[in-house]
């Protein structure tokens, strides 16, 4: 009811402001009813909710002005016989009259022009307003079934077990020991990575994630050793590192600001902070697993963890992102470990990060809809339209596209949610979802494309999580037995719990060593992430 | 100095607007966009009365003594008071009367050509 209303004003304030072409004498008399009948006119069209119905009445109405304002100007000025006083009301004669007085002809043109130039916006915004208002229930309604909650609902209650707040101690002191260590800092604000123009801090001319990056990916145990510069600098700045793990272990997780009432200038951990951050205790994992000191090992692992665990348990989906990222690192190391507590098969159980993961991007999709749909605050996207579509005529575009936006992310989070995901590629899904919609508003085409990209990056995480629990599995079922060889049986090596088509099989070599590896796993995983997604792994005998 | 008394005939013919806004007025008082909608009713929607096209009339007619605005506000519980009611004058309704002959005789005259079959003849009077 609320679009019908604004519809209803905005179209009689510029039917209102086209009445002015009438002389002052007419208006004088007439205006009020004039606006009082257009009012009525306008509300018998709605009342059909067809934006058709609206657009003929606006040519109707334009068409009435140019002819019966032309009359009412000509007949000011002329003296007329009585014929002329009757074909005057003619539609027709109000036409003739303008080729007749050519200054009229150009003044009506003008208006002509500026008429249809009106019309056209107008038109938009008509079509927007009516198309909006048949949307946004059933879209609603579709976010419910997915979520059992309206958007609305959904984000008061997101709100609730969030709120807003700061960053606390442990987080705070984690920032000062990190700048000590050389790494990116990200105070006094941490929006995204924006802030990191042009800064290099120590850690970033080691080039450490090209050796991390390449140990962690590796499908053996093996650990080339550090480059000498990182092993020198892992010397040179351990007090400071062993303080680091020792206040993220000693203290509660770190946490960093939270505000999601922002929406999309809500505050989120800096991206580039995190990722180094991790890749120098992951350089330090590797180091020590290599020099065969575990406890060590595990200890900065722990550390890695918790301060992951600190995004994974943000709302915002950027942070997932992120800690997807830091996951691959945290997981390609856990694998090159002899020993972990069995406490780690459930921290890498895939259901809980997937959980995350879907709330996190319902989040967003809702987040992204009601900002654009929050016709209050102003769109900043830096282009020539902002003007446009800030101003009250492009509010119904922008609360078309917010409800379109929903409607589209809630069609690719019910896919995600729904579907065999293996069995269906997120190009293929995109394909599907860009032909059945209208791409008016890049917004739609931003939705369904980057929540469907963000779940194949989800899915290779998700490889590298089931690499991680089959071998972590065989290494304590080797260690279970007294002999130095691998059991025949691996308990739970058969099927796989990513993909139901995939499965996972071992093979021991004569020389003892044991390869583990993932069969009929879907082909368009392996064309997206052709070098990163680890399907196998070679395990060494223990003797 | 007195004023010349018009005779009906010196207005015709009406324009079909004109025509179309006295019929309406012919059994009732009403308002403008009540105008609008018995004639659009009355016409199957053939002719939709613009605002524009329609005060412009209803102002000529004002001037030409064939309506008069109505003196009684409608009951506020019933309409919107702040609507101006019109209604036909003697004048209007003898300058109506002389356009129906006025078309009377034409129609008649077309009948004795017999431009018009039985046929269309008989809707003309449904």
């Amino acid at each position: 009811m609320a679009c019908l209303e604004t519809m209803l004003a905005g179209s009689e304030r510029v039917y209102r402001w086209l009445v002015k072409i009438y002389p002052k004498k007419f208006r004088a008399e007439h205006e009020s009813e004039m606006i009082q009948h257009f009012r009525h006119l306008c509300q018998e069209q709605l009342a059909d909710l067809r934006s058709t119905r609206m657009i003929g009445l606006w040519g109707h109405m334009f068409l009435d002005l140019a002819a019966s304002a032309a009359i009412e100007h000509t007949r000011r000025r002329e003296s007329m016989t009585v014929l002329d006083r009757d074909l005057r009301w003619d539609v027709r004669y109000g036409v003739q009259m303008l080729f007749k007085h050519s200054l009229w002809l150009l003044k009506y043109t003008a208006m002509a022009l500026t008429g249809g130039a009106v019309a056209i916006v107008l038109a938009a915004w008509i079509w927007s307003g009516v198309r909006m208002w048949q949307k946004e229930k059933p879209v609603n309604a579709a976010w419910e079934t997915l979520t059992a909650k309206s958007p609305e609902a959904y984000f008061q209650a997101t709100l609730r077990q969030f709120p807003k707040s700061g960053m606390n101690e442990t987080a705070r002191q984690l920032e000062e020991l990190t700048t000590r260590l050389g790494i990116f800092n990200p105070m006094p604000n941490r929006l995204y990575d924006g802030q990191r123009k042009n800064f290099v801090g120590p850690f970033d001319t080691l080039d450490a994630p090209t050796y991390v990056v390449s140990q962690s990916r590796k499908s053996t145990d093996d650990i080339e050793e550090a480059p000498a510069k990182l092993q020198d600098y892992l010397k040179n700045h351990r007090a400071d590192l062993n303080a680091l793990y020792s206040l993220v272990q000693r203290n509660e997780t770190p946490r960093w600001e939270t505000d999601i009432a922002l929406l999309s200038r809500a505050p989120v951990p800096a991206l580039f902070y995190h990722r180094q951050l991790h890749g120098l205790i992951a350089l330090d994992i590797l180091e020590r697993t290599r020099k065969g000191e575990t406890a060590a090992a595990q200890a900065a692992l722990e550390t890695s963890w918790k301060i992951n665990q600190s995004l994974r348990e943000r709302p915002e989906f950027l942070s997932q992102m992120v800690a997807l990222s830091v996951l691959d690192l945290q997981t390609g190391v856990l694998r090159k470990m002899e020993r972990v507590p069995d406490t780690w098969q459930k921290r890498i159980a895939l259901a809980a990060w997937q959980e995350s993961f879907w709330r996190a991007m319902e989040l967003d999709a809702v987040a992204i809809s009601r900002e654009m749909t929050d016709t209050v605050t102003p769109v900043r996207s830096a282009r020539w339209f902002d003007l446009l579509i800030n101003s009250p005529l492009g509010r119904p575009l922008r609360r078309l596209a917010g409800v379109e936006m929903l409607e589209v992310s809630d069609e690719a989070l019910s896919l995600i949610r729904n579907s065999s995901f293996c069995a269906l590629s997120p190009q293929v899904a995109a394909d599907r979802l860009e032909a059945s919609h209208s791409n008016w508003s890049l917004g739609t085409q931003f939705a369904y494309t980057s929540y469907l990209r963000a779940w194949s990056r989800m899915m290779e995480a998700m490889t590298h999580l089931e690499l991680t629990a089959r071998v972590l599995e065989a290494k304590a079922a080797r260690t279970s037995t007294t002999t130095s060889d691998w059991p025949k049986q691996l308990p739970q090596m058969k099927s796989s719990l990513l993909c139901a088509e995939a499965k996972w099989v071992h093979e021991i070599a004569p020389d003892g060593t044991i390869k583990l590896q993932c069969l009929n796993f879907p082909e368009w995983l392996n064309k997206v992430y052709p070098q990163s997604v680890p399907l196998e792994y070679s395990l060494k005998s223990k003797s | 100095m007195k004023q010349r008394k018009r005779e009906p005939e010196e207005l015709l013919p009406l324009s079909l607007s004109v025509f179309h806004i006295l019929l309406s007025l012919a059994d009732q008082e009403r308002h403008g966009y009540g105008i609008m909608k018995e004639t659009a009713s009355r016409t199957d929607g053939k002719i939709r009365l613009g605002p524009g096209i329609l005060y412009g009339n209803i102002k000529r007619l004002i001037e030409d003594g064939l309506i008069e605005k109505s003196q009684e506000r409608p009951d506020p519980e019933l309409d919107d008071e702040r609507r101006r009611y019109y209604r036909l004058t003697q004048f209007g309704q003898r300058v109506m009367v002389a356009e129906t002959r006025r078309l009377a005789n034409l129609l008649g005259m077309a009948r004795s050509k017999r431009l018009l079959s039985d046929v269309k003849f008989a809707s003309l009077h449904e």
